[in-house]
């Protein structure tokens, strides 16, 4: 049964629709409503009040959403961009694009890849739904005592998958951005000192030093390919990427630490005792882990906007 | 002189803001309206309806962009993180942290990163203002012969920063894309056969067989650093680039390319020339470079969504 919702504006609520259509028989409201003044882009909208002393009770507020565009769970349809099995589509590599390769590796310098030099094994959790985790590898280059900069990919074999970006910041550095930017950042003080984050292949005591200094540290990674939801193929919006915390919500799934630590021969718990002397940051900026103090998540949301005949977005 | 706009709903709106709030004094209507309805994260939005018949005249629309975090032009704010100069805040490298690296470098594996075997130099525009253009240096793995991955670099020296990633796919794996993903990609052919791309320290004759085949392929591209509005450190949201085009809000400033065939020691009129005869693309599909047909760019925004107890957007 379809039902055309009573539109008010309220401003306990994210968005205001102008038109929301929901189906009252089905659990998952959220992806009945379409909002219809997008033409180029339907979007998915519905409210929920529960528990509210508002009184609009039975819908479930949820961004504008483009269904295949924004960073949201939801694959966008049956395609071969998404299929069983992580197999990328596409023809093994020819011959004579190898050979290019090696002109290339003699003729050609590669120095800002060949400034990341330390690799990394840490779990990341998707900042719009926390149950979502995977396991990253960050290929890290130190800019300086108080930034880093990561590709990161989803595994450490040759044929891993580049799947985003993270910048890593001294809290000296941290504490300059905007507040507005500060809320885009996780902190790295629990995922470290709980043995989540590791340097494979390398002693606990040599990871000592390092792990003191990223203690203090929040980072920005924004996953432009989400793997863990079966894309086979880079889709829609990047997702901003949230830290565990010693939260119910966003501590990670033992199962993945366990599946982890079996492939590098490490032990979570181990690494855990070690790092318990570790300094822990004497305060960490509230406005990091936005979620965690406000119960908000981000999204990311692709908007078609008209564009100047300069070129630039009205 | 500030008012409260009439607000109705509309279908060629792109968004309905519960509450605006306009200045009738100034041109830059889209600074000042305020939707109240989002607490934590106030946006700016104003509608304009010039030359249309629904007599809306004198407002902009635009995104609800929060000033600070969408991918716009406008600069955060006077922080540390935007300066004179392009210096990046933070300390020299200890001694302890190059240490770590130097054991990392025996004992690691840095598979992944050693995949990115190939540099090309080209230019990217900004999907939201297309008259915002910047170098770019690629540093790309090719997966297979339909779907190369690419870390982008403002550079080729090892102080390099990395702005983000590129994904390149065949037009066989683009024709398979949802066509509400098309619309985030754009068409390289354009940029190719100008001579816009190129690959530094190799003769033409050598970068010839991968041209022929790049020619045809699409890419999207995600920029996490706007290095050209001045950032000192990574800010706001992703911004979606676009590629050149031979349209003249597309084409690339020649000063920029000058600029870049001089250090490389390479002429684009002569790549140009001697690429003349490489087949071109029969058909590029109209969904790519979405601007071009549409008059629209893509803007992003970032949201902040209620979640539920176990981490889900509710």
């Amino acid at each position: 049964m379809h039902g055309i919702a009573h539109v008010s504006e309220s401003t306990d609520y994210e968005r205001t629709p102008p038109l929301t259509v929901w189906n009252t028989g089905k659990d998952d409201i959220s992806l009945i409503s379409i909002q219809k003044s997008f033409k180029e882009a339907p979007r998915y909208s519905c409210y929920h009040k529960k528990g509210q002393k508002k009184g609009y009770k039975g819908i479930h507020s949820v961004p504008y959403l483009n269904r295949s565009m924004a960073s949201s769970d939801k694959k966008s349809g049956p395609t071969p961009a998404i299929g069983p099995g992580s197999t990328l589509p596409g023809k093994p590599t020819t011959l004579g694009s190898k050979l290019i390769e090696s002109g290339a590796m003699m003729l050609q310098s590669m120095a800002p890849v060949r400034q990341m030099n330390l690799h990394a094994c840490t779990f990341a959790l998707y900042g719009h739904d926390l149950s979502r985790q995977i396991e990253t590898h960050h290929f890290i280059q130190r800019i300086n005592q108080d930034f880093l900069q990561c590709a990161v990919f989803d595994s450490d074999k040759p044929s891993a998958r580049l799947i985003g970006v993270e910048y890593i910041v001294s809290d000296n550095i941290f504490e300059t951005l905007p507040s507005e930017e500060q809320k885009l950042w996780h902190s790295h003080a629990y995922e470290i000192k709980t043995g989540l984050w590791t340097l494979p292949g390398m002693p606990e005591l040599l990871q000592d030093p390092e792990h003191k200094s990223l203690t203090k540290t929040y980072g920005k990674f924004w996953c432009t390919w989400q793997v863990d939801r079966g894309d086979r193929l880079p889709l829609g919006a990047p997702s901003l990427m949230m830290s565990a915390q010693a939260v119910d919500i966003a501590r990670v799934n033992p199962e993945l630490v366990k599946r982890r630590d079996r492939k590098y021969g490490v032990s979570r718990g181990d690494a855990k005792e070690s790092r318990v002397e570790m300094a822990e940051p004497e305060w960490i900026n509230p406005n990091a882990d936005y979620w965690k103090q406000h119960g908000k998540g981000f999204a990311i949301d692709v908007v078609p906007v008209e564009m100047k005949s300069s070129g630039a977005l009205i």
